[in-house]
């Protein structure tokens, strides 16, 4: 069984957005298993295996999240904040891509303990890169956390709950 | 000065009364010499005879006493001096025995009992001449201090004359024997002058009542002279008793001399005279000293009175006093009520303004909240639209370059660029409004520092060019390193920016004193601009210069005026076309800064 069924979760609201965002990452041939979702609160039923997906199994996490901030229902910083304290999700690298790169957003990201922050630039070429390098690098050359360390984490969170 | 009737006192009553009847009986006994009335001139016969004269010298003395009452002045100065030139002849008369030939100028009169029928006698010619001429002396000189003493005096000696010569009547005595010849008063003569003298008295008491004086002190004076004067006529009268008895020897005997009849009869020495002397003196004494205790006890009196009075003035003076001082703690005290009254409206009013100010300050934390969210949107959601603008030209350009023309191309590479610079001035003006708001947090700072850190960030734009960069001696200062750096940034880009046409440019930083201000100033030697658009220098997106010369959207120097304007200080540039630039600012002192910001906000607001 793969680890990793998803390898990238898109979290995005803007179908332009996901589009030129897909195109890059297509274009740069890194993944084959995208999932995208529109909203904050699809994303975190998507992690954490809710409503729509609760079907799917937690410890299939996805290697790396693309997190807007603005996003519909539930935004950026809320999802970022669940997810980095749970215990069975907070060591998924989170990589917020978004327009903005106002200060306070981004102090209060790093506070959530995100991995990375990237403005999406407003020239195609330098978005193009910025992709590219950002799966080149999360994909390729950074090592996930192990598996194994995650299942353990999860049976004690299990453990934890029914005590 | 006289009284007038309608308001006169007793005593004023009892001097018209006298002046009246002693005038009336010298008319009477005048009436008596013309008709031949013999009761109206002798009263009874045997008794002396009035004189013509002397009835005319009491009618005129009568009259000049009421005129002098009744404030006819020249009543009293004729009739008084008429009958004190009466008096006076007479005296004449009597005393050198010269006949004037007065005695029967106006009526002729027999009378057996004198030798001089028709004079005044001695006495009563005496009073006369004192009356007469103290009416004169008082009428033509009224009001004097020394006036009502003069008139008590005289009056009192004519009124012990009169007396004397009455007691004498009464008694059976004689009047001055000791003149050797001389006439008896008539009866109604000795009341006439006693009370011609009582009016005198009592006309200067009354003065001196008038003059504010109450009982005269001068009082004494009259009454011992009377007295005195009553107790030597008696005396004389006493002593001339015994001479009459002794010439009634020497007529019955037939003796030569009443020397001899004395020794012939030698007759117990009489005390009688000397008695009446002494008992005379002493009653005028002791009349004197009560009348003197008297006007001391009346004295004594007046003064606790004037005591009591000034008491009570005191205690009228001491209630004003304090009736003013309550007044006046009122007045004061509604003062500083109304002072009071006024505090609290200033108060009030400070209050207001407090409130408002809060009002204020709300209304520009909402303002500012607005502002915030605004530039969160633009950075949000403004730029989303542009990227996908330039990323949807690009990939047009990448999959249908094949099917479009070469102008075409050009119109989408336009399009992105458009985009893209779009894109650039969202940034910027994010970073301005970034800027502004950012609070300078003043710390000693190497400005040298600085300005290497600002050059290695403009590394890139010198390669390739031959740029010379003097950096002079700069000052630490008081400021917020990151902001003036990007001050340094920003003028040193330009610097760089607009020195591009130069071969080589040379770039100067350094600092002067400008207006005994310590001032920062970076100099190019680039193509400058005229000094007639500085003030559009520092204008958010205001340019110079062309886009195709020189990149840039014009947010860059009013980041920097924005700066030094949060620093208190001052930014200015001089420059001549094609000739370079030379941009001066200066860093407010924090006092100075803080003191200017506050200034600027209240400006601001209002």
């Amino acid at each position: 069984m793969l680890a990793h069924e998803v390898e990238i979760l898109l979290v995005e609201d803007d179908p332009d957005d996901i589009e030129l965002t897909l195109h890059a990452l297509e274009q740069g041939h890194l993944v084959n298993r995208i999932q995208v979702v529109r909203d904050g609160a699809e994303a975190l039923d998507f992690i954490f295996c809710r409503g729509g997906h609760s079907d799917r199994d937690i410890d299939c996490r996805p290697t790396l999240v693309l997190l807007d901030l603005k996003l519909p229902k539930v935004d950026g910083l809320e999802v970022l904040r669940q997810l980095k304290s749970d215990a069975r999700t907070k060591t998924i690298p989170v990589v917020v891509l978004t327009s903005s790169k106002q200060e306070n957003d981004r102090l209060e990201c790093y506070l959530l303990g995100v991995n990375s922050f990237i403005q999406k630039p407003v020239d195609f070429d330098q978005f193009r890169e910025t992709i590219r390098q950002l799966g080149m690098y999360w994909l390729l050359l950074n090592q996930p956390p192990p598996a194994g360390a995650a299942a353990a984490r999860r049976a004690e969170y299990e453990d934890n709950r029914a005590g | 000065m006289g009284s007038r009737p309608e308001c006169l006192h007793p005593l004023g009553w009892t001097t018209v009364f006298a002046a009246g009847s002693a005038g009336l009986m010298g008319l009477a006994a005048l009436v008596g010499w013309h008709a031949g009335i013999a009761w109206l001139i002798h009263v009874r016969p045997g008794l002396s005879l009035m004189p013509y004269n002397s009835a005319l010298a009491f009618l005129l003395c009568g009259a000049a006493l009421a005129g002098l009452v009744l404030g006819r002045r020249r009543v009293a100065m004729i009739g008084g001096s008429l009958a004190a030139l009466l008096g006076l002849l007479t005296l004449v008369q009597w005393i050198f025995g010269v006949p004037l030939g007065i005695d029967q100028l106006f009526m002729r009169q027999v009378d057996p009992l004198t030798p001089f029928p028709g004079r005044i006698p001695l006495d009563a010619a005496f009073c006369f001449l004192l009356a007469g001429g103290t009416i004169v002396s008082l009428g033509a000189r009224p009001l004097r201090h020394q006036a009502p003493p003069v008139a008590a005096v005289s009056g009192s000696v004519v009124l012990a004359l009169g007396a004397t010569a009455l007691a004498g009547y009464l008694v059976g005595l004689p009047t001055y024997a000791w003149w050797p010849v001389t006439t008896r008063m008539s009866t109604h003569g000795t009341v006439g002058c006693a009370v011609l003298g009582l009016g005198l008295v009592s006309w200067a008491w009354q003065q001196q009542r008038s003059a504010g004086g109450g009982c005269p002190r001068w009082l004494p004076l009259p009454v011992g002279l009377a007295g005195l004067t009553a107790t030597v006529c008696l005396w004389q009268a006493v002593g001339a008793v015994e001479q009459v008895q002794l010439e009634r020897i020497v007529q019955l005997t037939g003796l030569t001399s009443r020397q001899a009849a004395r020794e012939l009869f030698p007759l117990p020495p009489s005390l009688v005279p000397y008695s009446t002397l002494v008992g005379g003196l002493l009653l005028a004494g002791l009349l004197t000293l009560a009348v003197l205790l008297a006007l001391m006890a009346q004295r004594h009196a007046r003064r606790a009175e004037q005591a009591q009075a000034g008491l009570r003035r005191s205690e009228e003076a001491l209630r004003q006093t304090r009736d003013e001082l309550e007044t006046r703690v009122r007045e004061r005290t509604a003062e500083l009520e109304r002072a009071a009254e006024e505090l609290r409206q200033r108060e009030e009013m400070l209050r207001r303004l407090n409130q408002e100010l809060e009002q204020h300050v709300r209304e520009l934390t909402e303002v500012n909240r607005e502002l915030e969210s605004f530039t969160y949107s633009v950075s949000h959601d403004l730029r989303a639209p542009l990227r996908h603008i330039d990323a949807f030209s690009k990939l047009l350009l990448e999959e249908a370059s094949a099917r479009l023309d070469p102008v075409s191309q050009g119109w989408l590479g336009r399009i992105r660029e458009g985009a893209q610079q779009m894109g650039r001035m969202v940034d910027e003006l994010l970073e301005l409004s970034r800027m502004g708001r950012r609070e300078p947090e003043r710390r000693p700072t190497d400005l040298r520092a600085l300005v290497e850190d600002a050059l290695a960030e403009l590394k890139p734009e010198t390669e390739g060019r031959e740029v010379a960069i003097q950096v002079g001696a700069l000052p630490r200062v008081d400021c917020d390193a990151v902001l003036i750096r990007q001050v340094l940034v920003n003028l040193l880009s330009n610097a760089l920016k607009f020195t591009r046409p130069r071969p080589r440019a040379v770039i100067e930083v350094g600092h002067t004193v400008r207006d005994g201000q310590s001032v920062i100033f970076v100099r190019d030697n680039g193509v400058g601009f005229d000094m007639q658009y500085a003030d559009k220098l520092f204008g958010v997106f205001q340019r110079l210069h062309r886009r195709e010369e020189f990149e840039g959207n014009g947010v860059g120097l009013a980041t920097v005026q924005r700066i030094v304007h949060k620093h208190g200080g001052r930014i200015w540039a001089e420059a001549e076309l094609d000739r370079g630039a030379t941009f001066y600012f200066s860093l407010g002192q924090p006092q100075e800064a803080r003191a200017q910001t506050a200034k600027a906000t209240t400006a601001g607001r209002s």
